[in-house]
């Protein structure tokens, strides 16, 4: 019809595409808590928002008027363009235009909105976020350009993570890093954070957020923290020590917190156990960052120990350990440290040398 | 000794001043919004998804008007080309002539042509044209 | 398609091509009120609207009506007041927030004071109440297809049946050696509709073509818009009947390769 129609109530479906939850629509595409769902999708004309518990608010809460009218319509209309879009799905293969398509289908559906706007994003429930639906890892991955991977490459750049580590980064991955709580910090850290020594004292659980379309049953992941600024006085210099390196790491893309749990196979998946932060007294601070590679294929372990072992320490060097092992920087992540009394104590647990102290004169 | 009443003296300057003033304040009040302005709009979070579904509706519906007029421009023009192509083809003297600029015809009408209203005038048509 | 008696006669195309050369004429009425609002649309104004009402700042009424006058008073007098806030009172609707006698939660109600009605309204009385005339005519009603006034809010296109009892844009042959297209359209028009109707061609440059009987026979189409006056169809031996109808209607009254030649020239509104 030329006439200025609007399609709605002439093609009646029921249920439409993004209420119709068979085999293959994730219930994550849907708000699970019912009265939310209710409010949102059929709200009645007395009815107040489910988020609101005092019974005074309640009365006192006005919606605006005229917005019940207009909602249904709207979703009416957005539900029409997504069946389109979802026909239009079937006869496409190609993996790449199917993501695009599925994410078009959803994101205006207003319960994938509401899911991911007022849900922990981080800490993801995958009730709620589910990552593996390609629609969440499109508006996550929007999330964290909007302000974490420009703080991240803020940080890196500022401290000179780039290029005194790898010469620079195309951020893929979202990287978060965190201490255990035993230590007594439990946050995910901000990049460039002061850390203390105790806080430092054990290895960090690192979370890998990926956005991006990958084979997660075989993609492979390496990790490593680096320190560039151990005080080489011989040189009158610095050098880098390879603090924590951990290969062959499998993640999926709601379950992927690296901690001891997730390298049970200790030979192939950790390549240098975790030498704390023990910075010396007076030698300033250092970064300590955190480096996430994707690896092209599986790497062996115990050639590179053999070959590299006494390199490590003393003398690492990330930039030819990631040529030569064919891997792909994904993601950062950077904390600093410095002296403080405890030192001494990381130092003694794990049995190292006692530390220097630098003064100005050298003698 | 004589008394003189002033009533109703008159203190025209003074009042005056006032009366400036007074409309100045008012003047000035109509244009700023202190005490005027209402309370914030606070929504819920279910209400702003709301919100936004509508919203996100409507600037599709409208892209949609749009790029359903951008493509009936196009065909209208690729109509007209194609039409002039084809008298250039079979009449070169039909041709020239529609494609010679020509001042008298291009002139908006004298009177013009009536701009939509929400309500239609009393007299909706007129049957009588004047007489050149 | 038709006129197999007039393309007889075809001397002067025959001159310059073997092809019979026509000027149609796509004479249309343009809407006289604004296109009907679709329910989406409607709703959506409301619900800006009612935003904007909420979002507004009280209404000024001391600028407008002068302190102490009658016109203030009347105006006082039509409003409706918010509750107040007493001492001690519980309101379960929260505690009224007033100023200047709006209620600053929600919408205010500007409410106009009634003009007194006059009982005989005449057209010289200028402070009549304003009464909208309605969108729909006479000419909707009695389903008349050949009036300028049915369909307001629509473009209307000018069609013509022919003989053989098609339908189709007004077209009328190039007889003469120098005819040029829209004049030839022009002058076609006013001796089939007579001369009273006040027309405005937009272009001398046609808008489409449009080939028939195997090429043999060709219409441009140029563009028009009446102004005012009437068609009204003459005795003649082409045409038989006119009406004025909408894009929906053309689609319906006319053939498919027909129309889809003209679909991006007809106005959807």
């Amino acid at each position: 019809m030329f006439n200025r129609s609007f399609s709605l109530s002439s093609k009646s479906y029921l249920p439409g595409v993004w209420s119709n939850f068979n085999s293959v629509r994730s219930t994550s595409l849907s708000i699970p808590f019912k009265p939310t769902k209710d409010y949102i999708l059929n709200k009645t004309a007395g009815s107040k928002p489910p988020s609101l518990k005092k019974l005074s608010n309640k009365i006192k809460y006005q919606s605006p008027e005229g917005l019940d009218e207009i909602f249904k319509l709207s979703y009416n209309y957005l539900e029409n363009n997504a069946k389109k879009i979802y026909d239009k799905l079937e006869s496409t293969s190609d993996l790449k235009t199917r993501e695009n398509l599925l994410i078009q289908a959803e994101i205006n559906n207003p319960e994938v909105q509401y899911n991911f706007q007022y849900s922990n994003k981080l800490e993801n429930n995958p009730n709620l976020i589910d990552y593996e639906q390609p629609i969440y890892r499109y508006l996550g991955k929007k999330h964290w350009e909007s302000y974490s991977q420009m703080l991240l490459m803020q940080r890196l750049e500022t401290l000179h993570v780039i290029p005194d580590t790898m010469p620079t980064l195309d951020p893929k991955a979202e990287v978060n890093v965190r201490f255990p709580f035993s230590t007594g910090l439990n946050l995910w850290i901000e990049p460039g954070d002061t850390l203390s020594s105790n806080t430092t004292s054990m290895e960090p659980s690192i979370k890998i957020q990926e956005y991006d379309l990958i084979d997660t049953t075989k993609q492979l992941y390496t990790i490593l923290i680096v320190n560039p600024d151990n005080v080489d006085i011989e040189n009158d210099s610095y050098y880098t020590s390879l603090n924590y390196a951990l290969t062959n790491i499998k993640l999926s893309y709601n379950d992927n917190i690296v901690d001891a749990r997730k390298f049970t196979n200790l030979k192939q998946n950790l390549l240098v156990d975790y030498q704390p932060p023990v910075p010396e007294k007076n030698a300033g601070q250092q970064r300590f960052s955190t480096w996430v590679f994707r690896q092209k294929d599986i790497m062996n372990n115990e050639n590179i120990l053999s070959k590299y072992a006494n390199k490590f320490k003393s003398n690492f060097n990330i930039r030819k350990f990631a040529e030569y092992n064919n891997l792909e920087a994904i993601g950062a992540h950077v904390w600093r440290s410095e002296w403080d009394s405890n030192v001494a104590n990381v130092r003694n647990i794990y049995g190292m040398p006692q530390g220097r102290v630098f003064t100005r004169e050298r003698f | 000794m004589s008394k003189v009443f002033v009533r109703f003296k008159r203190t025209q300057p003074a009042t005056a001043a006032i009366l400036h003033a007074q409309k100045m304040a008012t003047q000035l009040s109509v244009i700023t919004a202190s005490r005027k302005a209402p309370r914030l709009l606070k929504l819920r979070p279910e209400d702003l998804i709301r919100h936004q579904t509508v919203t996100k509706a409507w600037s599709l519906f409208q892209a949609e008007e749009r790029a359903e007029q951008e493509a009936q421009l196009r065909n209208q023009y690729q109509s007209t080309l194609d039409a002039v192509e084809l008298l250039q083809k079979i009449s070169p003297r039909l041709y020239k002539s529609v494609t010679t600029p020509d001042n008298n015809i291009t002139v908006f009408p004298r009177g013009g042509l009536r701009t939509p209203t929400e309500y239609p005038p009393t007299i909706v048509w007129r049957y009588q044209i004047k007489p050149n | 398609m038709i006129r197999s008696g007039i393309r007889t006669m075809a001397s002067v195309a025959s001159k310059e091509n073997t092809k019979v050369i026509n000027s149609g004429l796509i004479l249309s009425r343009i809407p006289i009120v604004t296109p009907d609002l679709t329910e989406f649309e409607k709703k959506y104004y409301n619900y800006q609207s009612e935003l904007e009402k909420r979002l507004m700042w009280t209404f000024p009424y001391y600028f407008y009506f002068r302190k102490g006058t009658l016109a203030e008073r009347r105006f006082l007098k039509a409003q409706k007041y918010p509750v107040s806030k007493q001492p001690g009172v519980w309101y379960p609707k929260g505690i009224p927030d007033i100023r200047q006698n709006r209620e600053r939660r929600s919408k205010q109600d500007v409410i106009l004071p009634k003009e007194q009605e006059d009982i005989n309204e005449s057209l010289e009385k200028i402070s009549r109440p304003v009464v909208p005339n309605p969108r729909t005519t006479k000419a909707d009603e009695t389903g008349d297809l050949t009036s300028l006034e049915r369909k307001l809010s629509r473009t209307l296109y000018l069609l013509l049946k022919n003989k053989t009892g098609e339908w189709e844009f007004p077209t009328f042959q190039l007889k003469e050696d120098d005819a040029l297209l829209h004049l030839n359209a022009e002058t076609g028009l006013r001796t089939l509709g007579g001369k009273n109707i006040n027309t405005w061609t937009v272009s001398k440059t046609p808008v489409a073509a449009y080939e028939n009987n195997n090429g043999s026979d060709i219409t441009f189409f140029i563009k028009s818009h009446i102004l005012g006056g009437k068609f009204d169809l003459q005795e003649n031996d082409t045409y038989s009947n006119f009406a004025w109808l909408t894009k929906d209607e053309v689609k319906n009254h006319i053939k498919t390769d027909y129309f889809n030649k003209v679909d991006c020239l007809l106005s959807k509104v």
